[in-house]
């Protein structure tokens, strides 16, 4: 999977996981997913994107530090993923 | 061997079903267990007979006496919560911190037993998701996913 394909799938994941009110295309690659601004995820959505992740993607992410390098945008997430997870 | 270092899981080992049960904040007529019968660190199962008596009714289709189907989640939240707190040495109190996917087959009426049973999904810091099911004999009544946090967790968001 190309690192675009894999951006496409992680914006679709969030949004139909966190039943967000944009568009997927809409998220920008370097876009923070949490913290102020304009998505400001908190500590349930991080749950709902570990399981997603796990489940659509085969990623473990089992604790706190690792998310917190991780779960910063869909550019650190695909990253992450493509490096073998 | 002092009471740090007793791995939670032995500690709970030694506590019986009705103790376990006893760790549930949750008095009458808020309690929707009345009976545990297996626990252990990633799933518990529990009996809840639904009596006309009980504090809390609605009415179905049929007009006849059945339980909500949120208040069956509750009770599954109940019992997610038990798993949770139960494996930690501080038994913390989990929170019901949201409900997926629920699907409710049909009502359950009174004088049925709902056979409860929570499965972790997956757990995450102090927070965990549940694959909660509600069975009356081998029929499903509702399924749902539940997501659940720790005290600690609802304190640090603030």
């Amino acid at each position: 999977m190309s690192s675009e394909e894999t951006k496409t799938k992680i914006k679709e994941m969030l949004a139909t996981r966190l039943k967000l009110t944009i568009k997927p295309e809409d998220i920008a690659d370097d876009e923070p997913l949490f913290g102020p601004g304009r998505l400001s995820f908190d500590s349930i959505d991080a749950l709902e994107i570990v399981v997603g992740l796990q489940k659509e993607f085969g990623c473990v992410i089992d604790n706190k530090d690792k998310a917190e390098k991780i779960l910063i945008s869909v550019n650190t997430i695909a990253e992450f993923i493509n490096n073998g997870a | 061997m002092n009471s740090t270092t007793v791995p939670a899981h032995q500690k709970q080992a030694k506590r019986t079903l009705d103790q376990t049960l006893l760790l549930l904040p949750h008095a009458y007529p808020f309690r929707f267990l009345d009976r545990l019968i297996e626990i252990n660190e990633t799933s518990a199962k529990a009996v809840k007979t639904i009596s006309a008596n009980d504090f809390f009714h609605v009415k179905d289709n049929a007009s006849a006496s059945a339980l909500s189907p949120l208040l069956i989640a509750e009770a599954l939240a109940q019992l997610s919560g038990l798993v949770m707190a139960s494996s930690r040495e501080d038994y913390t109190s989990a929170y019901l911190a949201g409900i997926n996917n629920l699907e409710l087959k049909r009502m359950p009426r009174a004088g049925e037993s709902l056979h409860l049973q929570t499965e972790t999904i997956i757990t995450f810091e102090t927070m965990a998701k549940f694959l909660a099911k509600a069975t009356i004999g081998a029929e499903e009544i509702l399924e749902c996913e539940l997501t659940m946090a720790l005290n600690q967790a609802i304190k640090s968001r603030g």
